[in-house]
């Protein structure tokens, strides 16, 4: 019968449960030392006690609380009384409990070894990931904050590429323990390895925006190339930009002010909608105001909408109150009476500029919004 | 007497001497040094001595991963290594020499013992 235990490089191995239990009480017996040096004393410890255990039966064994002291006294470590505690070593001991429970609590659970395993399997992932964070890292602190524009999660140029191929071979050869005969090395890799940690998700943060805005800009360059200057102005049902409207009445002439609603009573704004002005997409230098007849920037459905000159722009992007309006001629003079519409008699002149009362006497009855407009 | 206490002193240049010549684990070293007739050491004193050396730069150190099984941690001894391993070995030669001396005095090793001692 066996039991699935985890060894020192967290991969899963079948070892029979004497030995799994011994090791877990040799690591336990030994977990005041810090975890690097403790793991670095009993790594591979499950294939030396299967090899005795097979040439001499488990009770060769022993005491593991004997068996660990031997290892520290061997080992050059001072015995586990003498110890000095603190406030670092009760954290390290914290640790050491989480690291033992969750190994314990794997030996109960041999379903969720799969995890585990599922998990180290990944770990050359991250060997390479924390190189290439390791470099971001480092352009970051050697660039400073002006990064710039030109940010690549992997570099283009093959002098810097050759740069993080190298800490991509010192992390890999790090994470198969090699290269690291002192043991103050353990801790500056794992004090680096800790910064590290904390800097993968900005560089993956980066990564992704940078990728997202390569790509919105990608769009936005193939949106450009059918760049289409009316975008937000009225349209006929054909598509034709339209940015102004001028109506004539039954009898054919010219409507000075008309104002316009959609089908649901809203404003029928094919320009503006609340802005002080707009400036003329075609041609760049007209600025189409909403009228003046109306308070705020509403009167963008009245039509036809006035302009004025790019001078009247003010310099916080509001038009002068003053600024002289230049009154849009109407494309004719007149056009054809309705069919059965009552004419007078009189030839239509739009020079005249009539507007019928009547429209403006209705408009005002009906809205009452209309009332405060004045 | 405890030939553990003996071994002891002796445990670096045994473990040292034990892969001198071929890469082992750690109860490849242990059976090693068995089969050398060192039947007292201690499996747990042989790792701890693999692990020490290891630190004091004297060894490499390198994992084999088994499919079903544990790793297992493979030592190999470096030229800092062989430098100790060499000169442990005089020391030990001169140790045993002056101790073989005391043991059995003979007129033709006494001079020996006396220069041997000095030295070491």
């Amino acid at each position: 019968m066996t039991a699935p235990v985890l060894d020192d490089s967290d991969r899963i191995a079948t070892v029979p449960p004497e030995v799994a239990s011994f090791a877990a009480a040799v690591r336990t017996a030994l977990d005041d030392l810090e975890a690097e040096e403790r793991d670095d004393l009993v790594d591979g410890l499950e294939a030396e006690l299967l090899d005795r255990v097979a040439d001499s039966g488990p009770d060769a064994l022993g005491d593991p609380a004997a068996y660990a002291e031997e290892l520290r006294a061997a080992a050059g470590l001072p015995p586990r009384s003498s110890r000095r505690r603190s406030t670092g070593g009760s954290l390290r001991r914290a640790v050491a409990f989480v690291r033992e429970e969750g190994r314990a609590w794997l030996l109960r659970h041999p379903r969720w070894a799969g995890l585990s395993g599922f998990l180290s399997a990944l770990r050359p992932v991250w060997w390479v990931l924390r190189a290439i964070v390791a470099y971001q890292v480092g352009v970051f602190l050697l660039s400073g904050m002006g990064g710039g524009s030109g940010w690549w999660l992997l570099p283009i140029d093959g002098g810097k590429l050759l740069v993080l191929a190298g800490l991509t071979v010192i992390s890999v050869q790090l994470g198969r323990g090699r290269w690291m005969p002192r043991p103050w090395m353990r801790g500056v890799a794992g004090a680096a390895q800790a910064v590290l940690i904390v800097a993968t998700p900005f560089v993956i943060g980066n990564a992704v925006s940078t990728v997202n805005s390569n790509y919105w800009a990608q769009g936005y360059l193939n949106e450009s190339e059918m760049y289409d200057p009316f975008t937000g102005f009225g349209r006929t049902a054909e598509g034709t930009p339209v940015f102004n409207v001028y109506a004539y009445d039954a009898e054919g002439k010219p409507i000075e002010q008309v104002r316009l609603y959609d089908q649901d009573g809203n404003p029928l704004n094919l320009v503006g909608y609340g802005e002080s002005y707009v400036i003329d997409p075609l041609t760049g230098t007209r600025v189409i105001v909403p009228s003046d007849a109306t308070p705020g920037s509403e009167g963008w459905n009245v039509y036809p909408l006035a302009s004025v000159g790019q001078r009247a722009l003010e310099e916080l992007g509001g038009v002068a109150p003053a600024a002289p309006r230049i009154e849009p001629g109407f494309p004719f003079a007149a056009v054809p009476p309705l069919l059965g519409a009552e004419t007078d008699g009189m030839v239509p002149d739009a020079s005249e500029g009539t507007v019928p009362d009547a429209s403006e006497q209705m408009t005002e009855d009906v809205l009452p919004g209309a009332q405060g407009a004045r | 007497m405890d030939s553990t206490q003996l071994l002891k002193g002796v445990l670096d240049l045994a473990v040292l001497a034990a892969i001198q010549d071929e890469d082992g684990y750690g109860y490849d070293v242990v059976r090693r040094l068995r089969g050398a007739g060192l039947d007292e050491i201690g499996d747990a004193s042989v790792y701890g001595t693999l692990r020490r050396l290891y630190t004091a730069g004297a060894l490499t150190s390198y994992v084999v991963p088994s499919d079903g099984g544990p790793h297992r941690k493979y030592y190999g001894i470096n030229d800092q290594g062989r430098a100790m391993l060499a000169s442990q070995t005089e020391e030990w030669g001169a140790f045993a020499a002056a101790l073989d001396g005391l043991l059995h005095p003979t007129p033709a090793t006494a001079g020996t013992v006396t220069q041997m001692g000095k030295k070491a």
